[in-house]
């Protein structure tokens, strides 16, 4: 397996994930990740398909500032292939991560959109807390392709509040969208 | 994002930030002291709060648009728009003074009487925050993050926000931010030809309070507080699903005579809903 190249400049010190990582635009054959560190330098991601561990890639960034997100960029990727993602790095808090790319034959997409990801609010709507607790079981069984964000991806208000436990966030539904299973729509006139 | 909303109690980020510039010398003015606290947010949002949030996050594509908060995060903004008058102040956010939209703000197009160096600069922060977590996810924004950053007193028009109205994930679907510009357009008298982001008001009647299939291409053109912009999109035909029932449920007919405010109470409620039942297929 020709795993990542190991590239940091903190000699040695354990690095904190600050943000991510987080997966953005994902097609048949790129994919775009975010991560913030708090430590600034040369970093790189490396991502591995989950099917060949010959098929690495390696998005590297010279100078990432810390605590100030940077998005590696991987090209070349294998379509309709599951892969994981590594921060490179003695990473202290790393999570399990990675994507799916796209299929060039692909008639459905599965999704969930939402907005009003805000924390901050606590237990205001009961009927939204496990949101992410569902999203998750979704993601855990490879039922999601996507996640739209509708508006209010973090809510700046900036409260004491924000180390709170709960979340609150609105699903507004998940859903298949295909040809497969698109009803008949009535035309208008 | 929402920055200018006092959310149960909480001081908006533009509070915040005014409080700080008022209480400083504008020479003094940290443009990255606004900054890292916008990031705050979105660590503790997406990373911090919940593992389960930081999981998906990590596993899932993740595709962002405006909100309705950039859009009209002034929603008492109502209160200074003549045909709205004291309906929109008193229904939502009474306490809250109106501001412009973050939008606005963005594209440098906000009312000149609320043109503040103070405002420029904390939504400068907010825009560039906004660039470097949310829209690098889908393309390389680098070159405008370095402009904001490097002008952060500068009311630097720029209309590279607009894409982020509407998205197009693949060749065959996407989705398009339609919403908001009705509060803006719509006028409450409904014989007026008002239009929404250049659709006649009648399309929007028959998506809202029918759903079809509508054959109709998306607009060229939106309307804002300033006027006509282009929004670079192109010319596809819009494909409404039906389930609008709870848009309909709260319509217009619930503010009689007052059409505009009616609509946009009803897209309040439901916008989210809305843009993610129209999809832009290619045929």
């Amino acid at each position: 397996m020709k795993r990542a190249v190991f590239f940091f400049t903190t000699s040695g010190l354990s690095v904190k994930i600050r943000t991510g990582p987080v997966i953005g635009a994902v097609d048949e054959t790129s994919a775009r990740v975010l991560v913030e560190l708090d430590v600034g330098g040369l970093q790189s991601v490396t991502v591995v398909s989950a099917n060949d561990a010959d098929d690495v890639h390696v998005a590297e960034i010279k100078n990432t500032v810390a605590s100030v997100p940077s998005v590696y960029v991987f090209d070349n990727l294998q379509p309709k292939t599951k892969y994981k993602v590594f921060v490179d790095g003695e990473i202290e808090n790393g999570i399990d991560a990675g994507f799916t790319t796209r299929s060039y034959d692909q008639d459905a997409v599965r999704l969930s959109a939402f907005s009003c990801n805000h924390p901050q609010f606590d237990n205001e709507r009961e009927q939204s807390r496990d949101l992410w607790k569902k999203m998750r079981a979704l993601t855990e069984n490879d039922e999601l392709d996507m996640l739209i964000h509708m508006g209010d991806q973090v809510g700046a208000f900036l409260s004491t509040k924000l180390s709170m436990r709960f979340y609150k966030s609105r699903c507004i539904r998940t859903r298949w969208i295909g040809r497969r299973r698109r009803p008949k729509w009535r035309k208008s006139s | 994002m929402t920055l200018f909303v006092e959310a149960y109690g909480d001081k908006s980020a533009y509070t915040k930030a005014k409080e700080y510039m008022d209480a400083t010398p504008e020479d003094e003015w940290s443009f990255d002291m606004l900054v890292e606290d916008l990031r705050k947010t979105y660590r503790e949002t997406w990373m911090n709060a919940n593992p389960d949030t930081r999981y998906v996050l990590a596993n899932v594509p993740s595709y962002m648009m405006l909100g309705d908060h950039d859009m009209i995060d002034n929603i008492s903004m109502w209160a200074h728009w003549p045909s709205f008058g004291e309906l929109g102040k008193d229904f939502f956010y009474p306490n809250t003074p109106g501001e412009p939209s973050s939008l606005s703000f963005y594209m440098n197009r906000y009312p000149t009487e609320r043109d503040s160096r103070r405002n420029i600069f904390f939504c400068r922060a907010a825009y560039m925050i906004a660039l470097e977590y949310q829209y690098a996810l889908r393309a390389d924004v680098s070159d405008l993050v370095a402009r904001v950053a490097a002008n952060p007193r500068e009311s630097v028009r720029d209309d590279n926000v607009l894409p982020y109205m509407h998205l197009e994930i693949g060749s065959n679907f996407g989705f398009y931010m339609l919403d908001t510009i009705v509060d803006i357009t719509l006028n409450d008298q409904r014989d007026v030809d008002a239009q929404v982001c250049g659709l006649g008001f009648d399309f929007v009647e028959e998506i809202f309070f029918a759903g079809h299939e509508v054959r109709i291409a998306p607009a060229k053109r939106l309307h804002t507080d300033d006027g006509e912009v282009e929004t670079g999109g192109t010319t596809k035909r819009l494909r409404v699903f039906p389930a609008t029932g709870s848009i309909a449920q709260c319509g217009s007919r619930e503010a009689p005579g007052r059409y505009g405010v009616g609509l946009s109470i009803a897209l309040r409620v439901s916008w989210e809903r809305f843009y993610f039942e129209v999809l832009m297929p290619s045929e």
